[in-house]
């Protein structure tokens, strides 16, 4: 029993090469993806059946039925076997050699426990790799599908951008305009920013902010406050808080920045204040606001960059003059 | 988004932002303040009354009405709190009264010795106290001129121990204790301590200090140009 059962793995390792090089030979036009493990040809005629789970592993996670349909279905084992068959020593000892398999294979499909009556098509049902070379030859439309689509070529990296809603943080630089430069004319990065947006039709959008913006400007000079005046080293402060309901426009089909209008309403309080000495003057005040705005989002990574300019206009208001300034912001938007 | 970025990014936006505006140091609390009454032609004047003296202003109230008889500078006798007032320095005070009789006249004021000639009359006082409001009433005693200041009109600045200020009160508006005051002056130099002028060693502070008292009335006088030409127009 030895040495047949020898020379029977060697005929079947025989048949099993011979399938090997038809099923390379057709697994070569097809695409990598479909191409078997060579390791089931290789083995004896027992290996194939046996690896046949490892070697579909791969793919069945993503084909569970095309291997399904190769172990099962006859018409897919019998144009193999027509095709291995000549390469096959013989057919009188095929079932011998295929008998260990059965064994093996005692709880594979039903065409494999009648090997000695049809072991044609045993050969083939035994090695998992030839079904598989012959869908591969002749794919299924389904199949082609799936790999035009899974092509690294056909991939395309999509870029985040800016998203619906975001909120946005930033520093702002204010710069001191018209009568306002009377008072405070240096510009201060004294100023923070919040902007919530939400873009609800598109490129357009409505949302809200409010600054912190402050200039200040320390001098020796003569100042008048109502009806003082005042020399000596001093301290002129300004600060502004703008609240605003905005409405945007933003170019959103931009990949690597999105540009963006907007124009702000609200109200803002306005605080000036003049320290010399011991002394503290101030004056606060709330007037009407309209800011118009224009910016940029810049996606980097997992953040957008936000930058912006703001032109702030606070009409007179109770008797306290208008109120005119800039401001230059640079921040984070958070999505 | 990664919070450790945008922690570490609002971190440092706050920090920007505490980085403010410069403070005032101790040095630099010198001021020449000057307040004008709103609706006053100043040249209706032309003679003014000063006393030959300058009192201390230690008592301020807050509410209610000041009464000259109770409430007074450190000169006014006994209604001095000796827990919250200060020994001023009155070495200067010569110097002071010459310096704004001088700029009073260079606006064409003249002195007169009696209050009932003339049409105003200057009050001076050097606050004794940590600190004095311009915007709040005080009196000042009977034997230096009966009568009390409202300054209701006036913006809320106050000024510190050592300060000098002064009234300027137009007699006729006057009607009782109430004195109109037609224009105010406060100068304050906390910082001009002796070792700050260099002068504690050779005995000749008071002479530095007089010439910085006159140096800061004429500021006081320059930037109120409104008071030129009195009586003349």
């Amino acid at each position: 029993m030895r040495p047949r059962l020898l020379r029977s793995r060697s005929a079947a390792s025989s048949s099993g090469l011979a399938l090997f090089f038809l099923s390379a030979t057709a697994l070569s036009q097809a695409p990598p993806a479909a191409q078997p493990s060579p390791a089931p040809a290789a083995g004896t005629a027992t290996a194939p059946a046996s690896l046949a789970p490892a070697a579909d592993s791969s793919k069945a996670a993503t084909e569970p039925a095309a291997t399904e349909s190769s172990a099962t279905e006859p018409a897919a084992t019998e144009s193999p076997a027509t095709e291995s068959a000549p390469a096959m020593p013989s057919a009188g000892e095929t079932p011998e050699g295929a008998a260990p398999d059965e064994t093996s294979a005692a709880s594979g499909p039903k065409p494999e426990e009648q090997p000695a009556e049809q072991p044609a098509p045993a050969a083939p049902k035994e090695t998992i790799p030839a079904p598989a070379a012959a869908t591969s030859a002749q794919p299924s439309p389904l199949a082609t599908d799936d790999y035009d689509g899974a092509t690294d070529a056909a991939l395309v990296e999509e870029k985040p951008g800016p998203k619906d809603l975001s909120l946005g943080v930033a520093l702002d630089l204010t710069l001191p305009l018209g009568k306002t430069a009377d008072f405070v004319s240096s510009a201060s990065l004294q100023g923070l920013s919040l902007d919530l947006r939400y873009y609800v039709w598109g490129n357009i959008g409505i949302g809200a902010g409010v600054a912190l913006d402050s200039l200040s400007r320390k001098s020796t000079e003569t100042a008048t406050w109502d009806n003082a005046t005042i020399t000596g080293t001093q301290v002129r402060e300004l600060s502004y808080t703008p609240i605003t309901l905005k409405g945007y426009y933003a170019w959103r089909e931009q990949q690597s920045f999105v540009p963006y209008v907007a124009a702000g309403l609200g109200a803002a309080r306005a605080v000036k204040r003049l320290t010399i000495g011991i002394s503290g003057l101030a004056e606060a005040s709330w007037h009407f606001a309209i800011v118009p705005e224009a910016g940029l989002q810049i996606p980097v990574g997992p953040t957008v960059l936000l930058t912006n300019v703001r032109l702030n206009y606070l009409p007179p208001s109770a008797g306290v003059g208008e109120h005119l300034f800039a401001n230059l912001s640079f921040g984070l938007s958070i999505q | 988004m990664n919070k450790g970025l945008l922690l570490a990014s609002c971190a440092g936006l706050l920090l920007a932002y505490a980085c403010g505006a410069d403070p005032l140091f101790v040095g630099e609390s010198d001021a020449v303040i000057t307040i004008r009454a709103e609706g006053v032609n100043y040249s209706d004047y032309a003679t003014y009354y000063m006393p030959d003296d300058i009192i201390d202003l230690c008592l301020q109230p807050r509410s209610g009405v000041p009464s000259s008889d109770a409430i007074g500078g450190a000169a006014g006798g006994p209604a001095i709190d000796p827990g919250n007032c200060f020994a001023t320095d009155h070495l200067s005070d010569p110097d002071i009264l010459d310096a704004i009789e001088d700029n009073m006249a260079a606006y064409g004021y003249e002195r007169v010795e009696s209050a009932d000639d003339a049409d105003l009359a200057i009050l001076l006082g050097h606050v004794s106290r940590s600190s004095w409001s311009l915007a709040a009433p005080y009196c000042f005693p009977n034997s230096y001129y009966s009568g009390c200041v409202s300054q209701e009109n006036n913006p809320e600045i106050s000024v510190p121990y050592r300060a000098m200020v002064m009234q300027m009160i137009d007699i006729e508006a006057s009607e009782g204790d109430a004195l109109e005051s037609v224009f105010t002056a406060a100068i304050h130099q906390l910082h001009r301590t002796d070792a700050a002028l260099g002068t504690e060693s050779q005995g000749g502070a008071s002479n530095v200090r007089s010439e910085i008292w006159a140096d800061a009335i004429s500021v006081a006088f320059a930037q109120s140009p409104y008071l030129n030409d009195g009586g003349h127009n």
